[in-house]
C-alpha cells in the first residue's frame, strides 16, 4: 500500500488474541478510499493462498520470538504479558510459546488467514464528504 | 574505550573516537537480552543552510527528511527486508538537528549491526526510486498537517521565531519536496553522513570489541570535511508575532502560549539550563502545581493540559496549553503566577517535592535502551555528558528558578497560538 501504490504514510495489522480478531488500519486520503479496501483485501487473499514469500514468514518469525524473548527486560511488559495470561487461562511458559512460533507452517498460514472473515470496516471521512 | 563509571546512578559508559571521526558509545546492560543499536548523524530538519567548502548552500525544507527514508533502499534490496528476516524491528527519525536509524533484536546482533553501518554510509538513490518516494512523503506531511497538535505547536514557533529555522516543518511542504532530485540527496548525504559528524551507540549485553570492530570495517576511513552551519539571523528578545489562529475540523478550540528564552550555545551549561527549564515548567503550571489546580477547577482547563520547555539550535522556548475556550484568561493566570513565584518565592517544600519527581524521571529513562542512546546523541552533538544529570540537579536551587521565571515570563516573550473548530472561524 505504501511502496507500491503511494497510498498512506503508514499500514499496518494487530491481532487481538483475547477477542479473536486482526483488525488492519493505514491512512489514506478520501479519493482513495477504494483503493485502499481493495488492496487491503487483495493482500489477504494472498495470504489465504499461500502466495507469500518464506522471508516474510520467517522474518515475521523471528521478529515475534525477539519480542517474547526480550520481554523479561521490561517490568511493564512481564506484568502485561501475565496479567493477558490471568485474565485468559493460558497460562504458556517462553519455551512453549518459541516452540509453538517455530512450528507454524505456510500452511497453516494460509488456513488461519481462510478462517478470516470481514465483519466491519471503518472509515473517518471529513463532514460533507459522501459515503460509499 | 575510555570506561567512564557513574556510581551515582550505578552505570558504565564505554567511548572511542575512530581515526576516522566516528564517535562511538557502548553502555552495558549484562543480563539484558535485548540489544539495541544507534547510528545517529548530526543534520536534521533545521539543517538547510551550511558551508562546505567554502561556499554556502541553500537547501530545500525536508530535505534531511526525504534523505532518511531513502536510506534504507541499497543495490541488493530493501535493508529493511534484510534486518525483519533476521528479527530485527529498523526504524529511523529526522528530527530538527539530528537523523537517527536504529534496530534492536535478541539475535544476530553483530550481522545486524554491521547491515545497519553499511546501509546508512552507503548511500543509492535512482531518479526512479526518489519520485516514488515523494508521493509517500506528501502523503505523510499531508498527515502531519492534518493534526491540530502539531499545527498548533508549529504555528507556535511560527510566532515566536522570526528567522529560526526551527519555524520550518521538519519534513518541508509538498511544494519544497517537488524541488529535491537524487543529486542533491547524493550531496547532502556526502557532507552530512561523514564519521566525524555521526554517532554510533549500541546499549545491551555486547562485546564492546565486536562493536568497534564492525565500525572500522565497514565504515570509510575519511573524516570528511568540517560543516559549518548557520541557525538564521539573530533573533531578537521578543517575539516575532504575537499571535496565530488557524480553523481546522475540530470539535474543541485548542491553544499554546509559548515564551521565548534566550538560547544557549553547546556545552553543559544547555543541560542545565533544560533542567531548570523543565523544573520551572512544572513548578508553574505542572499537574501537582497550584495554579493547574485552580485553573482545572475553574474549568479553564482540563486533562489535555501540560507544558515543556524545549531547546534547539539558536532557540528556547517554554510553553503550555491544551483544549481550553478561553486562552487568553490561562495565559494571563500563568504570567500572574509566574510573577507572583518570582516576587514571593517558590515554596522549599514544594520545590523539593517537583525536584525529587523530575529527578526519578531521569532515572527511569534509564530503563529505556532508546531514551539512552537518544541522550547520548544529544549530548554528543550538543557538547554534554547526559548521564551528569546528578551533579547538576546538584547545582540547581530555587532562586534559579525564580530567576528563571522572572526573566521569562514577560508579555514581551509572549505569543499565542490557536486552532480553532471552522464554524466558530466563520
Amino acid at each position: 500500500m505504501r511502496e507500491k501504490l503511494s497510498l498512506c504514510y503508514y499500514a499496518s495489522s494487530g491481532y487481538h488474541r483475547s477477542k479473536g480478531i486482526v483488525t488492519v488500519s493505514s491512512g489514506v486520503e478520501f479519493a482513495d478510499y477504494r483503493r485502499a479496501y481493495d488492496e487491503i483485501l487483495a493482500q489477504l487473499e494472498s495470504v489465504k493462498l499461500g502466495d507469500f514469500e518464506p522471508w516474510e514468514l520467517d522474518g515475521a518469525r523471528s521478529v515475534l520470538i525477539s519480542a517474547v524473548r526480550s520481554r523479561e527486560d521490561s517490568g511493564a511488559r512481564m506484568e502485561e504479558n501475565t496479567l493477558g495470561q490471568a485474565a485468559t487461562g493460558i497460562w504458556e511458559t517462553e519455551e512453549e510459546l518459541i516452540e509453538g512460533l517455530l512450528g507454524v507452517t505456510p500452511e497453516r498460514v494460509a488456513a488461519a488467514a481462510k478462517s478470516m472473515t470481514l465483519d466491519t470496516v471503518y472509515f473517518l471521512t471529513g463532514e460533507g464528504e459522501a459515503n460509499d | 574505550m575510555t570506561e567512564t563509571k557513574y556510581p551515582r546512578i550505578g552505570e558504565t559508559v564505554l567511548r572511542e573516537t575512530l581515526p576516522n571521526g566516528l564517535r562511538v558509545v557502548v553502555v552495558p546492560k549484562p543480563g539484558y537480552r535485548k540489544r539495541y543499536a544507534f547510528f545517529a548523524t548530526r543534520y536534521g530538519g533545521m539543517d538547510m543552510r551550511f558551508r562546505l567548502g567554502g561556499v554556502w548552500h541553500d537547501t530545500p525544507a525536508g530535505i534531511a527528511h526525504y534523505l532518511e527514508h531513502k536510506m534504507f533502499d541499497t543495490e541488493d534490496g530493501s535493508a529493511m527486508q534484510a534486518l525483519s528476516q533476521n528479527g530485527a524491528e529498523p526504524n529511523a527519525f529526522t528530527a530538527n538537528s539530528m537523523t537517527a536509524y536504529y534496530f534492536d533484536c535478541t539475535e544476530h546482533f553483530e550481522e545486524n549491526l554491521r547491515v545497519l553501518l553499511s546501509f546508512v554510509s552507503v548511500p543509492y538513490f535512482t531518479r526512479q526510486s526518489v519520485e516514488k518516494e515523494r508521493g509517500i512523503i506528501a502523503q505523510e506531511i499531508l498527515m502531519t498537517e492534518d493534526t491540530p497538535d502539531w499545527r498548533v505547536y508549529k504555528n507556535l514557533l511560527q510566532c515566536l521565531y522570526r528567522s529560526n529555522p526551527a519555524r520550518v516543518p521538519v519534513a518541508g511542504t509538498v511544494e519544497s519536496i517537488g524541488e529535491i532530485t537524487p543529486e542533491t540527496l547524493y550531496a547532502c548525504h556526502k557532507a552530512f553522513y561523514a564519521p566525524s559528524n555521526m554517532l554510533l551507540c549500541v546499549v545491551g549485553d555486547v562485546d564492546p570489541e565486536t562493536v568497534l570492530a564492525a565500525a572500522r570495517e565497514v565504515l570509510p576511513a575519511e573524516r570528511g570535511e568540517e560543516i559549518e552551519r548557520e541557525y538564521g539571523d539573530a533573533e531578537d528578545a521578543g517575539v516575532f508575532e504575537k499571535s496565530a489562529v488557524c480553523p481546522m475540523e475540530v470539535a474543541t478550540p485548542q491553544f499554546l502560549v509559548g515564551f521565548k528564552c534566550p538560547a544557549c550555545d553547546d556545552g553543559e551549561e544547555l543541560f542545565r539550563q533544560s533542567l531548570v527549564g523543565e523544573l520551572a515548567c512544572d513548578i508553574l503550571l505542572g499537574d501537582s502545581s497550584p495554579l493547574y489546580m485552580r485553573l482545572y477547577d475553574e474549568g479553564l482547563i482540563n486533562g489535555s493540559f501540560g507544558g515543556d520547555f524545549d531547546q534547539l539550535p539558536g532557540a528556547a522556548y517554554l510553553y503550555a496549553g491544551g483544549e481550553c475556550k478561553d486562552p487568553e484568561a490561562v495565559a494571563r493566570a500563568i504570567m500572574d503566577e509566574a510573577a507572583r513565584l518570582a516576587r514571593e518565592g517558590v515554596d522549599e517544600t514544594f520545590y523539593q517535592q517537583i525536584r525529587r519527581a523530575n529527578f526519578g524521571a531521569s532515572l527511569r529513562s534509564l530503563n529505556s535502551f532508546e531514551n539512552i542512546a537518544v541522550g547520548m546523541a544529544d549530548g554528543c552533538f550538543r557538547g554534554f555528558d547526559p548521564y551528569r544529570f546528578p551533579e547538576l540537579y546538584d547545582s540547581i536551587g530555587k532562586a534559579d528558578i525564580e530567576a528563571f521565571l522572572r526573566s521569562n515570563i514577560t508579555e514581551e516573550r509572549r505569543a499565542m497560538s490557536r486552532v480553532v473548530p471552522k464554524e466558530a472561524a466563520q
